[in-house]
């Protein structure tokens, strides 16, 4: 088990925390800070999906379904790829 | 621009961030329901509180210790954003919930207009201040007011801080700021960032600054005013919520 925090800053700032099993699976991920999403609980429904993700395309499909949140403050696509980063470091260390 | 009643409910004596927060969200609830008008608030918390925004952890937002030692209350808003100090002596909240359209239908668009209301106000006391995207207004480059929305069911509701007299000391030690946040905004500590009324012009007549906020609000909404109450059905729908923001679930759901 790996736990990996990052602080990233956009226009806000987002703490990324994330716990990845002996599998590289992403056993447990939190999205904080002092950003914005319309609607609010998408970042919990996006947390969710996430947790049972291990694999890239499980990463993207989860953020595809959150595509229609207004995320302010926050570069989702760069966060989206700090994610799939970590996931694939792992997967190859 | 389109034309609207705005009414007006003043709660100046204060009450705790408990009750202001729940009757926030009532506002909302009811407006939403098409229950009451577009309102606008401005009141102060009483203690004076802290407030954290829905995606922040806690213990990493503010500084628990102190507050629990100080009797600080805190508790977490329905909106994004930052942490709060609201100083009972040195803050004005405002909250206004408003049905989306026309210009309100862009989220960035309707920080703007909003918050160019309180723009509109220091401007009269004569402070330089200007509207940074997303949520501060600025003055000197050092924030004096930031806001938060949330939106639902084609009603928004924002609220924001304007510090006229806080007590910088107590802001410092009360919330904690990200490293990275602070230097990617060239200080080295909270209260390098921020700023008060009084720094710039002195003691001001805090009537004056809500008379002058309400006539921001009206200018920028093209509103007409009127001043009211809180109803015996908004306080019931609020006293409902008061639990939930005094919660450890709530408040330390992150």
């Amino acid at each position: 088990m790996k736990s990996t925090s990052l602080v990233l800053r956009y226009v806000k700032t987002v703490k990324l925390d994330i716990i990845l099993g002996d599998k590289c699976e992403i056993l447990d991920l939190t999205i904080s800070g002092d950003f914005f999403a319309y609607p609010e609980e998408s970042i919990g429904e996006l947390e969710s999906k996430l947790r049972k993700c291990s694999s890239r395309v499980c990463i993207e499909e989860a953020f595809k379904e959150i595509s229609s949140t207004i995320v302010l403050g926050v570069d989702i696509e760069d966060l989206k790829s700090k994610i799939i980063s970590l996931l694939e470091t792992c997967t190859s260390s | 621009m389109w034309f609207l009643k705005l009414r007006v409910v003043l709660d100046l004596e204060g009450r705790d961030v408990y009750w202001q927060m729940a009757i926030d969200e009532a506002l909302l609830t009811l407006r939403s329901r098409g229950e009451i008008d577009d309102t606008l608030r401005i009141y102060r918390f009483k203690p004076s509180a802290v407030t954290i925004g829905y995606f922040q952890k806690i213990r990493e937002a503010v500084n628990l210790e102190f507050l629990d030692e100080n009797g600080i209350q805190y508790t977490r808003r329905i909106t994004g954003g930052g942490s709060v100090y609201h100083d009972t002596s040195g803050e004005l909240t405002y909250s206004i919930v408003l049905s989306i359209r026309g210009v309100l239908t862009d989220v960035l668009e309707s920080y703007r207009v909003i918050c160019n209301s309180l723009v509109y106000a220091l401007r009269k006391l004569g402070v330089s201040a200007d509207f940074i995207p997303i949520n501060d207004i600025v003055v000197h480059g050092k924030k004096i007011s930031g806001s938060a929305q949330t939106r639902r069911a084609g009603f928004l509701l924002q609220h924001g801080t304007l510090m006229y007299a806080t007590d910088l000391n107590i802001l410092e030690k009360a919330l904690i700021a990200p490293r990275e946040k602070l230097e990617s905004k060239g200080v080295k500590s909270i209260r390098d960032r921020v700023i008060t009324l009084r720094d710039i012009i002195g003691e001001v007549d805090v009537n004056v600054l809500v008379e002058y906020l309400v006539e921001g609000f009206s200018k920028t909404l093209s509103a007409e005013i009127y001043y009211d109450e809180l109803s015996e059905r908004e306080l019931r729908v609020a006293s409902e919520l008061v639990s939930k923001y005094k919660s450890f679930e709530w408040v330390f759901k992150r």
